[in-house]
């Protein structure tokens, strides 16, 4: 304030001069039909840009709102696709069944990602007061990130895709004919991994599609992961292997959902049934 | 006091003689001829700045009222104003401006006069010129009536202050 009573102090008889050249305009536009029609062009220029850029600076400051708004609209949106939902069926066969909600999605934002370590951690803005448990699955909106190990209440940490040391493991299956490979990242290219024990007779072309399988409960199937690149015969050994480039952007990621399978606790307590038997 | 009165009674005089004798010289397509620009020139030297554009504002505005031209003196005069101080800095410092008084050929020397006062009515005719054209795609015709209108107003102002200014 202090500033900028200074400035006017300092330029006064400036302010003074334009301030009498405005009245001066006023007074001419005024008296001559031309000079007004140009003023008020002007003005309503000038006035036209004001409001615009205001209008602007208004949207830019409630940007934040909007997004955290459209990221809870994806959220459910996604939870109403087919993949999030099981079918339930009735006592007969085919009848009577019905479409159960098997994955929900909670927005979140990445508030700390590592993509140069051999095992790298991400840190969430949501934790155990939001819902957030350990092994839930966490997607970007171009694919899958990793899974969430530890939880506090505001926040929550996991491990990502990008870990060479086998601590996560996501199974995988090509669009176009669904057999199943393991998803494993080599410590090398943040962009890149590797999908392992495909079958040598699988055939596999440049830009098939590798996404999520059904094997793999963290994920709702049918979740793009990325693109082969080339494949690799295991020399004496039987199947190949496949590189694939990640759909998930590693390095600039910002907005992401936390997938909540419902299923789970049905799901490990049946396999810890079958375990023990 | 006396001093005060007489500053007053020549501006008087010189607006009279601007809205009846000057405005009526028709110099079309060149403009108006104008002599109340040596008034506003000849007020004292250290008269405070935004007293002395307020000055210039005024004498314009009167004759804009008279005139029915808007503000059109108004803004060239009050530009007149704010710029003399600077135009003045270049060959005077305050105490040269202060020991000065009233400027005239006599006080400043003949050259200083003539540039300084150039100059003035150089950016009066030009603040003149635009807002009464308001449009910068006659350029050509802008010019010619900024040079000449200026050439003709000086030559007619500075015969005045020769004939008429004594010290």
């Amino acid at each position: 304030m202090q500033n900028l009573l200074k400035f006017l102090f300092r330029f006064r008889r400036f302010l003074l001069f334009l301030v009498l050249q405005g009245f001066a305009v006023f007074l001419i536009s005024k008296q001559f039909a031309y000079q007004r029609s140009v003023v008020n062009d002007a003005t309503s220029g000038i006035t036209g840009w004001f409001w615009g850029g205001y209008q602007e600076a208004v949207r830019y400051l409630h940007l934040t709102k909007e997004v955290e708004a459209l990221r809870r609209e994806n959220a459910t949106l996604r939870g109403h696709l087919r993949s999030s939902k099981y079918l339930e069926y009735g006592n007969s066969w085919g009848k009577d069944s019905s479409l159960n909600q098997a994955y929900r999605f909670l927005p979140a934002e990445v508030l700390h990602l590592s993509t140069r370590q051999a095992t790298n951690y991400f840190t969430l803005n949501v934790g155990q007061k939001h819902g957030v448990r350990p092994n839930m699955g966490v997607l970007a909106p171009e694919g899958v990130v990793g899974v969430i190990t530890r939880v506090s209440d505001h926040f929550s940490g996991g491990i990502s895709l990008l870990n060479s040391r086998g601590e996560m493991q996501l199974s995988v299956q090509l669009r176009k004919d669904g057999d199943y490979g393991t998803l494993v990242w080599d410590g090398n290219n943040p962009c890149c991994a590797w999908v392992e024990n495909v079958g040598s007779h699988v055939e596999v072309a440049k830009g098939d599609t590798i996404e999520t399988s059904l094997l793999s409960t963290l994920f709702p199937p049918g979740i793009a992961v990325g693109t082969v690149d080339h494949s690799e015969s295991l020399g004496n050994e039987p199947g190949q292997r496949l590189y694939v480039k990640l759909f998930t952007p590693f390095g600039r990621l910002h907005s992401v959902y936390v997938v909540d399978y419902l299923l789970q606790q049905e799901k490990d307590s049946l396999e810890e049934e079958v375990q023990g038997l | 006091m006396k001093q005060s009165f007489g500053l007053v009674l020549s501006g008087v005089l010189f607006i009279l003689l601007e809205l009846g004798l000057f405005s009526r010289i028709s110099m079309s397509p060149l403009g108006p001829l104008m002599i109340y620009p040596l008034f506003l020139f000849r007020l004292p030297a250290a008269m405070p700045k935004g007293w002395y554009l307020f000055t210039g504002f005024a004498v314009g505005l009167v004759l804009d009222l008279f005139l029915q031209t808007g503000g059109l003196h108004a803004a060239a005069a009050s530009a007149f104003c704010f710029f003399r101080p600077a135009v003045f800095g270049l060959y005077f410092t305050t105490d040269d401006l202060e020991d000065m008084g009233r400027p005239a050929i006599p006080r400043m020397g003949l050259a200083k006069f003539l540039i300084t006062f150039g100059v003035l009515v150089l950016m009066h005719q030009l603040f003149f010129h635009v807002y009464s054209m308001f449009r910068i795609d006659l350029l050509a015709i802008l010019a010619l009536k900024w040079i000449t209108g200026s050439l003709l107003s000086l030559v007619v102002m500075v015969l005045i202050h020769g004939l008429f200014v004594r010290r």
